[in-house]
């Protein structure tokens, strides 16, 4: 079970998806896809907190996090 | 950011992480967010990383995201963030940086030309009506002098920035020619892979 957590105004919004089920599996990775369309930042966590940026969706993946873009202040 | 990292940010109020791409250079996240850096042969971490979302997030995902740039993006972090610090090179940066949203990069490339050039010019001609037209033609040295003086201060902190640069350039390849390799990352980082 892998988790999508996608940071947003509203704090961050949290899709749950399973590999043995085609639809969450499916939803997750449209999500991450429009994701990189938006030029937003993906990024793979491991139970260390250790983080890996993504290129592509990974099911296999424990969580998975996506930024906004982002730019110098 | 895992459990360890965050008892030790909490209990002493920031994390540090070594660079994987400029030597000896180590970046700073403290507990309310900040990203800062030191470079060899800065005493604190003086340069702040400036680097923010384009859309409005809690203060705690700004700490978060900034978390996952310098550990797992630090290209992205340095292609991106903003060095504020008394330079110019950051001053530069930041005027061409803001620029490209507006108006690409050959548009960019000419608007911080123009506005460095602006300033320093400024700064020529205050000083070329303070030295030489004051004395011969009094009444338009003046006039000048009044004219380009508030832009030529601009100017003038230009230079001072200019001199700070090479200061440090000076200070930090000493520091790189005499000092050690950059420290070995600690445990629990991971190395920058692409996915």
């Amino acid at each position: 079970m892998g988790l999508l957590l996608i940071m947003n105004s509203r704090g961050d919004t949290r899709v749950a998806w399973d590999v043995a089920d085609a639809g969450s599996l499916d939803r997750a990775r449209r999500m991450v896809e429009e994701a990189y369309a938006q030029g937003k930042g993906v990024f793979r966590l491991d139970e260390a907190g250790v983080a890996t940026r993504l290129k592509e969706f990974d099911p296999e993946a424990r969580e998975i996090v996506v930024i906004p873009r982002l730019r110098g202040g | 950011m895992g459990e360890a990292r965050y008892t030790t940010l909490i209990r002493q109020g920031y994390l540090e992480f070594p660079s994987r791409l400029r030597r000896g250079r180590v970046y700073r996240l403290d507990s309310s967010g900040n990203l800062s850096c030191r470079d060899p042969g800065q005493s604190t971490s003086s340069t702040t990383l400036c680097i923010q979302s384009t859309e409005p997030v809690p203060r705690a995902d700004v700490l978060a995201l900034r978390y996952l740039m310098v550990t797992a993006d630090e290209p992205g972090l340095l292609a991106t963030a903003n060095p504020v610090r008394f330079s110019l090179r950051a001053i530069t940066i930041a005027i061409y940086r803001d620029a490209r949203e507006r108006y690409g990069g050959l548009g960019a490339f000419l608007y911080t030309l123009g506005v460095l050039g602006l300033f320093l010019a400024a700064l020529a001609v205050e000083g070329a009506s303070a030295v030489g037209l004051l004395s011969a033609c009094p009444v338009v040295g003046l006039i000048l002098c009044v004219l380009a003086a508030p832009v030529a201060v601009l100017g003038f902190v230009l230079v001072l920035a200019g001199l700070a640069d090479l200061w440090m350039l000076v200070v930090g390849g000493i520091c790189r020619l005499w000092g050690s390799d950059a420290a070995p990352l600690p445990e629990g980082v991971g190395p920058l892979e692409d996915g």
